[in-house]
């Protein structure tokens, strides 16, 4: 993924640890988010390529109420298979837990602040480290899409301005306040409007 | 995992069992446009 433009004015890669439930500032970023983009992971043991077990987060979000969050969980090895994802439409965060099926952490946006931005911070079990991107510039839209259930075309409204870009993840499930406990599935795809690729 | 460069979201079962996939149709004044 490329990002410029004369729209983008500011991009900043920082990472924050997790202290808590409640509200927690995330500051250092020099300038007003329009659009944060988190991922979260976390391995046990915390050894590259020594991993049994692990977890993936990745969420977006633009304002408390333009936000989705997913995650998904594996264990290596483990029979019966010990896979599960989960999915939010209303939440700026989430993060399994990489050996049970546990919601390890979560949190909603409260706002996009002027040297980063605050989340509030409902569910935090232990501390956990978070990277992310900010981006100022630009028109933003984040949301959960439902697929559709058929062949056809489908078309996605309510974003209020033309997209140069889309950007499209799931976890090949509906947005749910349940973990899904028999799959880890990841889908993420992308388009400029010409070019459009999948994984 | 598969990796495909004509098609904008699939969503698989594995490598050889397609759940669903779409094509951008278009990006539209309101939106964006499935197919």
């Amino acid at each position: 993924m490329v990002l410029g433009g004369a729209d983008l004015t500011n991009a900043f890669v920082g990472s924050y640890s997790s202290t808590g439930t409640g509200t927690q500032a995330i500051t250092g970023v020099g300038f007003t988010p329009d659009l944060v983009i988190a991922t979260h992971i976390v391995n046990d043991p915390n050894t590259p390529g020594g991993f049994s077990t692990a977890s993936m987060n990745i969420s977006a979000f633009a304002s408390p109420t333009l936000r989705g969050a997913l995650s998904f969980r594996d264990t290596d090895a483990a029979n019966p298979t010990q896979s599960s994802s989960y999915q939010r439409s209303d939440k700026a965060v989430t993060g399994l837990s990489s050996g049970s099926d546990t919601i390890n952490h979560e949190a909603d946006l409260s706002s996009m602040d002027a040297d980063g931005f605050t989340l509030n911070y409902t569910t935090n079990l232990g501390t956990a480290g978070f990277g992310y991107l900010a981006l100022k510039g630009g028109k933003y839209d984040v949301r959960v899409e439902t697929q559709k259930t058929s062949s056809g075309t489908k078309s996605t409204t309510g974003i209020g301005f033309t997209p140069t870009g889309l950007l499209l993840m799931g976890t090949n499930d509906t947005a749910s306040t349940s973990i899904n406990t028999t799959q880890a599935k990841l889908s993420i795809g992308g388009s400029d409007g010409t070019t459009e690729g999948a994984v | 995992m598969s990796t495909m460069t004509d098609k904008i979201l699939r969503h698989a079962t594995n490598s050889a069992t397609t759940d669903a996939e779409a094509d951008l149709s278009s990006f539209d004044s309101d939106g964006y446009t499935l197919n």
